[in-house]
């Protein structure tokens, strides 16, 4: 027969799940926060480029996942500041937004077709030196 | 019972393995040397799954009492060459002599004309890459490897500048060699991701193999003990126990932080010792470009510029090193733009100040202390000129915008001084062999040596002047 939980315990261990799952709840809400933030500024910065949208989520999740510092930055920028215009006429995130931008296109395949700004731009893989290295598309070795 | 060693050989940078490379070619089969290293041996593949040099925080070496001035450095096996960009330029001939030449600072005991033959020696060593059409200093040999492919910039300047302006020599391979592939350009060379940069590890792991030597990590060396003004061996703690060792020669091949604080706790007296800590200073240009498309290098930073390196100017402020930099990073989002732009790099000189260095605390004594008041006027002075100066300098470019930082680099990663050379017993701490001028079988290697501080990055002197210190002790 097994034990009897204390009632000191049990108060403790459902504050500490509430506690746990509120956390990871917001943790989820805000990751998906920056997913359609990411996606919205590279379409703002990049608006003369047509984006495979698929491409470009599957871009969004990679930097939250792997730019792990702007994707905190991006988290409390979006938590404390919910007006991004005045955001972005005061630069901050307009900072951001940019080297998102710069990520996104090292990223994917516009430099590889010459910059061609009439077809779609796909994405090839998150641009990692150090997990795809030698994929510079400006370097010339001749 | 203290064992003995002929030769006891602290870190394994680039200080100390350009000597153990010059030593172990001329030593007996039974010469015994001893290298301590305080950090331990962190891989390549370490290093890149960990996304950083190595695995002890350098922050915990040291206390910074200020902390807004930083001192970047890479406490493990191989030092420094871990963490280096890979940028190879020798300083210029009037670097060794600014009191003669300009009447600031002070001169090396040591000319260009007698370093000469072991610069060439390490740019074989390391097979550097450089130019091929001419060069900022006399040179006795070519470079081993050809040079980098310079950006469509980089030519510009070339043909404004064919005497000032040169291809940046490297340790990032041109073409790859029996044990590094050539290099891609990552933009990374902090921490290369194939492998293509000299480093220590890489290169020169196997001295610390070699039978004769006894290679022990996380040994970090407290003090040179001393008896009658001769150097009897070190002190120093593995693993929580404080161990001895003897030797016939002591050498001292850590950093500008270390050195000193181990001569300091040794209680080796001198006015100077610790004194004269600093580095260069450099300012990041940003230029977008109109018309003209970068990046098209074959490694991160491609070209040098001298147009405002050396000359009159010295005698009123400082020269300084200009590099073109070519990371894909740095690109533009606006259409059509994405390649205009041009990232400059401005590398001061400085002159070195007493109240700028490494402070010995009795009560911490296991960690040193930086003190920094500032850059010099000198190094001020050529920076607030920038502005009216660069745009006329640049004149070849299409320049849509110029945007100079408002402040510089918090750090150039190379610590100066600490431990001068000099003719004078007086006014410097070790001798022009690296010798120090009172215990006569201890040297000090490395940049604590440097009694001024040119605006050229300073590793390739640095291991120079081990060879030269090495070549010297054996002859």
């Amino acid at each position: 027969m097994g034990e009897k939980i204390g009632r000191r315990t049990f108060i403790l261990t459902a504050l500490a799940s509430g506690l746990f799952s509120s956390l990871g709840g917001w943790w989820i809400i805000k990751s998906t926060n920056n997913v359609n933030m990411i996606v919205g500024l590279v379409r703002k910065k990049l608006h003369y480029l047509q984006i495979d949208e698929a491409g470009l989520n599957a871009f969004a999740k990679d930097f939250v996942r792997e730019g792990y510092r702007a994707s905190m930055k991006l988290t409390i920028i979006s938590h404390f500041f919910i007006y991004t215009n005045l955001l972005d006429s005061m630069g901050r995130l307009n900072d951001l937004g940019g080297r998102i931008a710069k990520s996104f296109l090292l990223s994917s395949d516009f430099f590889w077709y010459g910059s061609d700004v009439t077809r779609v731009v796909k994405y090839l893989g998150f641009y990692d030196p150090y997990v795809k290295p030698c994929r510079n598309p400006f370097a010339k070795f001749n | 019972m203290i064992e003995k060693f002929d030769l006891i050989l602290v870190g394994t940078g680039f200080a100390s393995s350009f000597f153990l490379n010059t030593f172990l070619a001329k030593a007996k089969p039974t010469t015994r040397i001893l290298v301590l290293e305080r950090g331990r041996l962190d891989t390549h593949a370490w290093q890149v799954n960990n996304r950083r040099n190595t695995s002890q925080n350098p922050n915990d070496t040291f206390i910074n009492t200020h902390p807004q001035k930083k001192w970047r450095f890479t406490p493990s096996f191989g030092g420094g060459s871990n963490c280096w960009w890979g940028v190879t330029p020798r300083m210029m001939p009037n670097d060794f002599r600014m009191q003669s030449a300009y009447g600031v600072g002070v001169d090396w005991p040591i000319s260009y004309e007698e370093l000469e033959t072991f610069y060439a020696r390490t740019e074989e060593m390391m097979s550097i890459s450089g130019p091929d059409d001419g060069s900022p200093f006399p040179r006795s040999t070519p470079y081993p490897q050809p040079p980098h492919r310079f950006t469509d910039p980089d030519k510009v300047l070339k043909k404004a500048y064919p005497d000032l302006f040169f291809h940046l020599p490297t340790a990032r391979a041109s073409k790859s060699t029996p044990n590094r592939p050539r290099c891609c350009a990552t933009g990374v060379c902090n921490l290369c991701p194939i492998n293509a940069k000299f480093t220590v590890l890489h290169e020169m792991k196997h001295l610390y193999e070699d039978s004769r030597v006894t290679l022990i990590l996380e040994a970090i060396v407290q003090t040179v003990e001393t008896q009658a003004g001769v150097a009897t061996g070190v002190s120093y703690l593995k693993n929580g126990v404080v161990s001895q060792a003897g030797a016939d020669i002591v050498v001292l091949g850590g950093n500008a932080i270390f050195n000193p604080h181990i001569l300091q706790r040794s209680h080796i007296r001198h006015p100077l010792l610790g004194k004269y800590l600093d580095e260069q200073i450099a300012l990041k240009v940003t230029i977008d470009l109109d018309g003209l498309n970068n990046f098209q290098g074959s490694t991160s930073n491609t070209g040098h510029g001298y147009m405002l390196y050396d000359g009159e100017h010295r005698k009123e402020h400082a020269g300084c090193l200009i590099e073109t930099w070519n990371t894909p990073n740095d690109l533009r989002i606006e259409q059509g733009k994405w390649q205009q732009r041009l990232i400059l790099r401005i590398i001061y000189e400085n002159l070195p100040n007493q109240q700028n260095y490494i402070k010995y605390d009795p009560n911490n004594p296991d960690l040193p202390e930086t003190v920094y008041t500032g850059p010099s006027d000198y190094a001020l002075k050529a920076m607030k000129k920038l502005p009216s100066i660069l745009p006329g300098i640049l004149g070849s470019l299409p320049i849509e915008n110029l945007r100079i930082g408002d402040r510089p680099h918090s750090t150039e990663a190379h610590i100066l001084g600490t431990t001068v050379m000099g003719h004078d017993p007086q006014t410097s701490v070790i001798d022009k062999h690296l010798i120090h001028h009172q215990v006569r079988n201890l040297l000090v290697l490395g940049s604590g040596a440097f009694p001024t501080v040119a605006p050229a990055n300073p590793t390739l002197t640095i291991s120079a002047l081990s060879l030269w210190a090495a070549h010297h002790l054996l002859n």
